[in-house]
């Protein structure tokens, strides 16, 4: 059988991947998607825990970040949009105006 | 069922590094919808059949087709080439594994985690939706109707964010 801490571990795997994604890449949108990654880390170990203790509330969680992530992605993206409309640049490294 | 976990847990695991090396954007989206779908599939294992079909409908869906619709939209197909040095790159990547090692190594010390050696006797595949529904609509009222209020304010939002200012 696939015990938990297997779970717990690929759940680490995945958030680490984000964590070192969101630290390299100079693109605005992978940095967005390396957040949902992370998001989906931290979903898999709630579904884990609600499945191995028997209590359903964990996937009610996850019902609920699932909604989060969505709003996060839209208001996420129109920033983006409306940056790149009024600076034509999406790299994080020239997003600097408020660096003095 | 545990071949299928090794199985699914690979693919994700080497879609999600495929998202952060490749450096064409629209590339890293369709790795990233591999990796939510093999998500999808280990989720299923945990047999919770509503979060495998929310997992495929909201991320795999809704969130990658925002995703590459945005990509398409700016026209940026390809990462400029680096002006951040090859030494802040690689403290970056260090630290980052550094907080990942942490984290794998609180895990492995937890109790509680490791007494959890095979699934609960309750919750299976059977009643799963029924189980949710009842569960959501009785304790989890009042935070089910405020996620609406929080939908319906990101959409006010990005419409106010992209619109044209006058």
């Amino acid at each position: 059988m696939v015990a938990m801490v297997d779970y717990a571990i690929l759940s680490a795997v995945l958030f680490t991947i984000g964590v070192v994604g969101i630290l390299i890449r100079r693109n605005i949108i992978t940095i967005l998607m390396c957040i949902e990654l992370i998001l989906n880390s931290v979903n898999l170990l709630f579904v884990a825990f609600s499945r191995f203790m028997g209590n359903v509330d964990g996937q009610i969680f996850v019902f609920f970040i699932f909604a989060i992530a969505a709003a996060e992605a839209a208001v996420g993206l129109a920033l983006v949009v409306a940056y790149f409309k009024l600076r034509e640049t999406i790299e994080v490294d020239e997003i600097k105006l408020l660096k003095g | 069922m545990q071949l299928a976990f090794w199985i699914l847990s690979f693919i994700a695991v080497f879609a999600a590094v495929m998202v952060i090396l490749s450096d064409r954007p629209i590339v890293s989206g369709l790795y990233l919808l591999l990796s939510f779908t093999a998500i999808s599939g280990i989720y299923l294992t945990l047999s919770a059949p509503f979060i495998a079909a929310m997992q495929l409908v909201v991320y795999a869906g809704a969130i990658i087709v925002l995703f590459l619709f945005v990509l398409m939209l700016l026209n940026q197909h390809r990462e400029e080439p680096s002006k951040r040095s090859k030494f802040v790159t690689f403290i970056s990547v260090i630290g980052g594994v550094l907080v990942g090692v942490f984290i794998y190594l609180s895990f492995l010390k937890s109790k509680i985690l490791l007494s959890y050696t095979k699934m609960s006797a309750v919750g299976g595949m059977k009643d799963n939706v029924e189980t949710i529904a009842n569960v959501m609509f009785s304790k989890y009222f009042i935070p089910f109707e405020l996620i609406s209020i929080l939908l319906l304010a990101a959409m006010v939002a990005a419409v106010f964010l992209s619109k044209k200012r006058v």
